[in-house]
């Protein structure tokens, strides 16, 4: 066969596989059927269906609505978080030299599980385990963790933080750790009441993972740098970035000294389910 | 106007034809498509308030949806158990070619050919009749739109040859001849 015969031959092909797929179609009433199922979806997401309803055409309300689930306030970290500035809308978390967004502060205790945005989020995956760091796999590690940072570097974030939500279809896989500048542009937040550190270490060594549960001072992890990441949890069709303490530090394995780190949500634990 | 969000429903008709016959080259059956479309458009309701038009068209993003949803149900089904699914639902061809007209049969044909061929080479010529450039059909393969055509005129001749081997007389016929 002659290439020009061949491509003729590839040129009727791609005329046929079009001519198909546009014949191709489901059975008569699949279609009206589908849109019935998806109806009632519709009623209890409570959203105009046909057209998009305009903000201004429910009032203030809704405006209100906003400001209380997008984020907001860039606060300055330096050690610490601080909440503050007033609430506005933005579509893009910002940066502020490696500060995270924080909404400003409120009352301790302030928080309602009716008043979290997306309600209580999912627990990140392998949160409260020590794992070793090795040739880019994680490994789960004895439990006792010794803390060697000074109290005064531990983060103080403001009694809220920012969690936000995205699509999984489109964003980071559950499990993935992303620095606060470097967080996918489009995606909205709400406030959540959050932990100091200090906090998260106590409940962490509480439920058995503190260092004064190991016999042997080589057995434990000693935690010596803590800074705030985010890590993507999926649970269903939602995708959430929360805030967590990422502590690293090393755990002597015989004579070797390996990297370790312990991920601890940094989220009050009403807000966590 | 170009990165309007058009309403939901106008969404759902310009496009339930087109995830259901692209679904269909996928999976090979009309049932799984049938339900596989149903799983897609639920899951594009309950995100589209979050989608951003000016990130990504309404084709992209809904055959972004449609393809994770095509290769969710590939891994859970294991492919004997899918084909077999697939020859027990859908009614036998009839042998008289009056009964359904020539086209029909061809087209058919060429679609459950699609649904066999291997993974990348059955993805690229389902997004590419499916309407989608091969810039979105690269973006969604995680391949450059130069790789895409290559991958899509590979694929072709791959599906050629199926058809070919599908039209060829089967050795046992001619052997009862004899």
């Amino acid at each position: 066969m002659s290439e020009h015969d061949e491509q003729d031959g590839l040129d009727q092909l791609e005329r046929q596989l079009d001519a198909a797929f546009a014949a191709t179609r489901p059975r008569r009433g699949f279609e009206d059927e589908l849109w019935a199922r998806l109806e009632p979806r519709r009623r209890r997401i409570g959203i105009g269906w046909s057209s998009l309803v305009p903000l201004a055409a429910v009032g203030g309300a809704a405006v209100v609505l906003l400001a209380g689930v997008v984020l907001v306030a860039v606060g300055a970290f330096s050690g610490g978080f601080h909440g503050g500035g007033a609430a506005s809308t933005a579509s893009r978390p910002a940066d502020s030299g490696g500060g995270v967004l924080a909404t400003g502060r409120t009352a301790p205790g302030a928080f309602a599980p009716a008043a979290l945005p997306f309600g209580p989020v999912p627990a990140p995956p392998n949160a409260g385990v020590s794992q070793v760091v090795q040739d880019s796999r994680l490994s789960p590690l004895p439990a006792a963790f010794r803390v060697a940072i000074p109290d005064t570097s531990l983060p103080q974030p403001g009694t809220s933080i920012t969690v936000f939500r995205y699509d999984p279809n489109t964003g980071p896989p559950s499990g993935a750790i992303l620095e606060p500048g470097a967080l996918p542009p489009g995606i909205g937040g709400g406030a959540y009441p959050s932990r100091p550190a200090a906090d998260a270490l106590a409940d962490a060594s509480a439920r058995g993972a503190g260092a004064n549960q190991s016999a042997q001072a080589g057995a434990a992890v000693t935690l010596t740098q803590v800074r705030l990441v985010y890590v993507a949890v999926v649970a269903g069709d939602e995708g959430f970035l929360e805030p967590a303490y990422l502590f690293t530090g090393t755990y002597q394995n015989g004579g070797d000294a390996v990297t370790a780190q312990l991920l601890l949500p940094a989220l009050a634990a009403s807000a966590v389910r | 106007m170009p990165g309007d969000k058009p309403p939901f429903e106008d969404l759902y008709r310009d496009y339930v034809g087109r995830i259901y016959a692209y679904l269909r080259s996928q999976l090979g059956s009309a049932a799984d498509a049938e339900d596989v479309t149903s799983h897609v458009f639920v899951k594009a309701y309950e995100a589209y308030r979050r989608y951003e038009p000016r990130h990504e068209t309404p084709s992209a993003w809904l055959f972004q949806i449609a393809r994770n949803a095509a290769l969710d149900h590939h891994r859970r089904s294991g492919r004997r158990e899918r084909m077999e699914r697939a020859l027990a639902r859908e009614p036998a061809p009839s042998a008289d070619p009056g009964v359904m007209a020539q086209e029909r049969i061809l087209y058919r044909e060429l679609m459950s050919a699609v649904a066999e061929l291997p993974e990348r080479q059955r993805e690229v010529i389902g997004l590419r009749h499916s309407g989608l450039s091969f810039l979105e059909v690269g973006q969604l393969m995680s391949c450059s739109e130069d790789a895409a055509k290559m991958l899509y005129h590979r694929s072709l001749k791959a599906l050629r040859a199926a058809m070919a081997e599908r039209e060829a007389p089967s050795p046992s016929s001619s052997s009862e001849e004899s």
